[in-house]
């Protein structure tokens, strides 16, 4: 039974009931019955585990650094969670050119772009399957909408209630022995002290609605 | 959150869902989490500094055999990553002769200074012997002058001293050029190969502590392999550099004419020449790590990239 129709019945409902009670005073004989109708809609609750290390924070990192987080999910309702979506953006960046290799090599060597940032990094993706799920750089994430992580389609459950999903995200700052031509400079020295900020957003979705009989419907 | 709470935003959320239900999505319900991160690369940014009044570099005019230049050049770590080595080199070298038959040739760069000052005091040749042979070859002036190589460490106590070339060793400017792994390649200098290679051989066969060789560059701060290896943040160490250039003092040679020995000294053909060198000093950073929570201060700034060899 879909929302629409469950929430027409209990408007439906309502309208009788004080009809009922209007003209119940007259005659000397009558009866009454009531019924009950309970909706009571479920709680779809996606929770990042307190196992998560996605939120984190490094600061002086220098190219060959690598990290590895986890990423748990967690659904903590009462209903099956259909997908979960996931999109990412990075925000925060400004270009730096720390050694202002823009006087020392040529102007412009020390420029670059939030692109050219991101794909400094390496990311992996393991499932908790030991399963590769993706394996790029940053700046593939960077932009992403709506990316079923579930592995799932819209009738499947892809996480069920009480039910965990552990992610493991490894992180590598490129090292590239490349120099500008001509000059000992590393081409990499133009990502000294640039920083960016990671945000990724998880949205649970729910399964299709259904015909219900009485009881604990999900 | 509470349950009444949650189900109040649930039937918020279903009112709300009715709408979307004519647009034709049946997806309701829904949550959203976000997670954040912050990611920020360090610097590696090498400083050179003077010890004393001589500063680091060398802008010396009018020298004479058994003249001696040394300066101190004091390494300053100004990143935030600890620095593993600082390499230096010769990376070329300019060369004018401003007397002579054929005096004035392409000076450039450093060399303009050299030849507008010096082109007063060698307006005109005297009249010697030695003008006609007058030297037009860079790396011949370059070997007439002695390098010598100390480096000092601030290191503990602060009288870590190691010498990587001493005045016995004879190496020369122009063997130091000549096997320094220059940024321009080999072919940039003035010799062939098999003269290169000899010049190699020579600078490194004098160097006693082989492992402050880097390639063909040599590594100019303390290897200690301790906590104060190279330049590190913490402990907060410098480093100096003494280099020495002494004018050889040759006067077993004497110049030769026809055949014949004259009374003036050989080296008398260098009057009036000029060189400029370019040193380079590269710092390189430490070999990446894994960054665990042990590395990070509570904020996430990675503290043992300040530190020699990871902290480890």
């Amino acid at each position: 039974m879909d929302i629409k129709k469950k929430l027409g019945i209990g408007v439906l409902t309502g309208a009788l009931g004080l009809s009922l009670v209007g003209g119940g005073t007259w005659a000397a004989f009558n009866d009454v019955e009531e019924t009950t109708n309970v909706f009571a809609a479920g709680v779809l609750d996606l929770e990042i585990g307190e196992e998560s290390t996605m939120d984190f924070s490094l600061d002086n990192l220098k190219p060959g650094d690598h990290w590895t987080e986890t990423l748990v999910l967690r659904n903590n309702g009462t209903l099956d969670i259909n997908q979960i979506l996931t999109s990412i953006e990075v925000t925060g960046w400004e270009d730096v050119d720390a050694l202002d290799l823009n006087s020392k090599v040529y102007d412009g060597a020390g420029n670059n772009k939030l692109s050219d940032f991101l794909k400094q990094f390496e990311v992996t993706v393991t499932d908790g399957d030991g399963n590769v799920f993706f394996d790029g750089t940053l700046n593939q994430l960077h932009g992403q909408s709506n990316i079923d992580i579930t592995g799932t389609d819209t009738n499947t459950v892809g996480l069920s209630v009480n039910d965990n999903m552990t992610y493991q995200v490894d992180f590598k700052f490129k090292n590239v022995d490349e120099t500008f031509d001509g000059s000992r400079f590393q081409v990499q020295n133009k990502y000294q002290d640039e920083q960016a900020e990671i945000n990724v957003k998880f949205e649970a979705t729910q399964m299709p609605g259904e015909e219900q009989s009485n009881g604990w419907a999900n | 959150m509470n349950l009444k709470k949650k189900i109040a935003v649930g039937s918020i959320t279903a009112a709300l869902g009715l709408s979307l239900v004519a647009g034709g999505t049946y997806a309701a319900f829904n949550d959203v989490e976000n997670t954040s991160a912050d990611f920020a690369a360090g610097t590696l940014e090498l400083d050179l500094q003077s010890v004393d009044e001589n500063g680091y570099e060398f802008q010396v005019l009018n020298l004479k055999p058994g003249d001696t230049m040394t300066r101190d050049i004091k390494f300053v770590n100004e990143g935030s990553l600890a620095i593993k080595e600082v390499l230096m080199a010769i990376e070329d070298v300019q060369f004018a002769n401003l007397i002579g038959p054929e005096a004035g040739a392409e000076a450039t760069g450093d060399l303009d200074i050299a030849s507008s000052e010096m082109d007063a005091q060698f307006f005109s040749a005297p009249d010697d012997a030695w003008v006609d042979q007058v030297n037009t070859d860079p790396l011949e002036y370059l070997d007439q002058f002695r390098v010598s190589l100390i480096t000092l460490g601030a290191e503990s106590g602060g009288d870590y001293q190691k010498e990587l070339l001493g005045d016995d060793d004879n190496v020369t400017l122009k063997d130091f050029y000549l096997a320094s792994d220059s940024v321009h390649g080999d072919s940039s200098k003035p010799a062939n190969a098999s003269e290169i290679a000899d010049a190699r051989n020579k600078v490194y066969g004098a160097i006693d502590e082989k492992n402050y060789i880097k390639g063909h560059r040599l590594n100019v701060t303390t290897e200690t392999n301790d906590d104060w290896e190279g330049l590190p943040l913490n402990p907060y160490d410098e480093d100096v550099l003494r280099l020495k250039i002494e004018f050889i003092d040759n006067t077993e040679d004497m110049l030769v004419v026809d055949d014949v020995e004259t009374d003036e000294y050989w080296q008398n053909i260098f009057q009036g020449n000029a060189a400029a060198l370019t040193f380079s000093f590269e710092a390189t950073q430490w070999d990446g790590q894994e960054i665990t929570d042990e590395d990070t201060d509570e904020n996430g700034y990675i503290e043992t990239n300040e530190e020699a060899n990871n902290g480890e």
